[in-house]
């Protein structure tokens, strides 16, 4: 549906963007991670027709963004980081300015500001300038002016950062249920646990590189490794270095008193660890076996060490 | 056209909630009614600050009173049109408020011209309002000196086409500069600069600050050529601000 291909952007000698690649297929939810500045707001913009890129493609159901740019934002919704409004404007105006600008019929405005509103809990408010909403209440008006022209793919960047738990659970429960209408989005977050919880793919950029691009569950199957949290009761000094001579033992992680060890062979550590932990002879406080989420994998990944 | 109709409303809505149509308007509307009766007032105040008659000396007449208003719309209300507009465009840039309009593929154009026309449409009207409202207390104050209504509004659109002019220029300079007062403060630096230039008879004809001599002289003669130049530099500047508009990076 949309393809992005080699990519390159720069600010000045600053090359924001290396020549990045990347395809999201209709009706996916696809997860982009990357830690502040790696280029993710510069990649969402420029499919969103706000920034100018140096070079590369983007296509969108085949067509060519350079040459059918503003037919094709008509199929794009974006909502920014930190969405902006006309304050003085209320939140059916805004709507209704947002309709006009999309070339919709006033009927159909009227129509589409009632749902959407009321999807995103922000119906009660409406008639009040936008001005006066709080935080949470900007980021979901956003989300409906970003819906409003009922875009095929749904660009949102950072949705949920300023929204307390609750806030956070509703929104992303409204991205799942826009996957069953066949509505595609490329969604940004620093919140791990939310493309865990919505996300079929991810990208990971890094540096202005894509560094990973994969399904969620193959990533997690691919990279997913057992950890042992073990913690004693006195400091271990330099135990670590013990656990090194182990040939299915990838790394150890030490803090004063506690150890994290990366096993390869995990059958191999059930039958050996514990006895291995036994021979030192120090008390243990708690030993539990730690599956690595995708925050372990991103910290991983973007440190460029994936053995810790 | 949907872009220019969205902004057309929004530009309304906006200039009644922040005020500025009665900024703009109360300026205009009050050297309109207070020029004419402080004049008629002058002699008796300084008579009263002097003990001395000097009325004899101190003649004024109606087309005097309607030459003080237009050095109060040159000299003052010139600043706050220009002033009031200078955020117009590079604001909204500067604040991310075009990133949804943008993302919803709006037209640069529209935008530009919405904004445009809607002031040029507003001051306009004020100004001939501001005109008509000045003729009709001047006629009442003081003696006839002949001049006609028609006169009082070719003056008018002489005034008209010089703030058409400095509408845009301060539009243009918004949009290039993104900061709305220095914006202002260089375009009102360039209007009163271009008054020095009036030594120079070949290039002052076709200043827009001709207009202004033209609309003290109560006739259409010399303002042919700082018209044209009014229209061509207006086209070409709206044309300015409709690339830049496409070119520039909004958020």
């Amino acid at each position: 549906m949309l393809t992005v291909n080699n990519l390159v952007k720069s600010y000045g000698k600053l090359q924001v963007l290396k020549g990045i690649s990347f395809q999201i297929s209709r009706g996916k939810i696809y997860g982009f991670l990357g830690e502040n500045g790696a280029g993710k707001t510069t990649t969402m913009s420029i499919i969103a027709g706000l920034i100018n890129y140096d070079s590369g493609e983007i296509s969108f159901n085949g067509e060519g963004f350079k040459k059918n740019k503003r037919e094709l934002l008509r199929k794009i919704g974006y909502l920014p980081q930190t969405p902006v409004f006309y304050g003085y404007l209320s939140g059916y105006e805004y709507l209704d300015f947002i309709g006009t600008i999309s070339g919709m019929p006033r009927e159909k405005i009227k129509k589409r500001s009632s749902e959407l509103l009321e999807l995103v809990g922000v119906k009660e408010a409406a008639s009040r300038k936008i001005g006066g909403y709080s935080g949470g209440m900007l980021q979901r008006f956003g989300l409906a002016v970003a819906m409003f022209n009922s875009p095929e793919i749904l660009i949102l960047d950072e949705p949920t950062s300023s929204l307390d738990p609750q806030g956070r659970m509703e929104v992303l429960e409204l991205i799942a249920s826009l996957r069953a209408e066949g509505v595609t989005v490329f969604l940004s977050t620093h919140i791990l646990n939310d493309i865990e919880r919505v996300c079929d793919e991810v990208s990971i950029l890094h540096e202005g590189k894509i560094i990973l691009s994969q399904r969620l569950e193959d990533l997690k199957k691919d990279y997913i490794q057992p950890i042992y949290d073990i913690e004693f009761e006195e400091n271990l000094g330099n135990l670590s270095e013990a656990f090194k001579k182990y040939s299915w033992i990838e790394a150890v992680k030490q803090d004063r008193n506690s150890l994290s060890i990366y096993v390869k062979d995990v059958n191999r550590a059930q039958q050996e660890l514990l006895n291995i932990i036994a021979a030192f002879n120090k008390p243990v406080l708690s030993f539990s076996l730690r599956k690595s989420n995708l925050e372990d994998i991103f910290i991983r990944l973007v440190n460029k060490n994936v053995n810790i | 056209m949907s872009t220019f109709k969205a902004y057309f409303k929004k530009e309304i809505i906006e200039a009644i909630r922040t005020y500025r149509y009665i900024i703009i308007a109360a300026v205009l509307i009050f050297f309109a009614i207070s020029d004419p009766i402080l004049l008629k007032l002058l002699p008796s105040i300084l008579k009263s600050q002097t003990q001395m008659d000097i009325s004899s000396f101190l003649v004024i007449n109606e087309k005097m009173a309607l030459q003080n208003y237009i050095k109060d719309l040159f000299q003052l209300c010139n600043i706050v049109i220009v002033l009031v507009i200078s955020g117009t465009l590079g604001k909204e840039i500067k604040d991310g408020k075009l990133i949804f309009p943008y993302s919803k593929g709006s037209s640069p154009a529209g935008i530009v011209l919405a904004k445009a026309v809607h002031y040029v449409i507003y001051v306009g009207i004020i100004t001939f309002l501001g005109f008509l409202i000045n003729y009709y207390y001047v006629t009442m104050l003081f003696k006839n000196d002949g001049i006609t209504i028609i006169q009082v509004l070719i003056s008018a659109a002489s005034l008209i086409l010089f703030f058409v002019f400095n509408i845009l220029l301060t539009m243009a300079f918004s949009c290039l500069i993104k900061k709305d007062i220095a914006a202002g403060i260089i375009v009102l630096f360039l209007c009163y600069f271009s008054i020095t230039l009036k030594s120079v008879k070949g290039i002052y004809d076709f200043l827009p600050m001709k207009l202004i001599d033209t609309a003290n002289s109560f006739s259409s003669v010399g303002m042919a050529k700082p018209t044209i130049t009014v229209i061509v530099a207006c086209i070409a500047l709206i044309a300015i601000m409709i690339y830049q508009m496409s070119k520039v990076e909004v958020v």
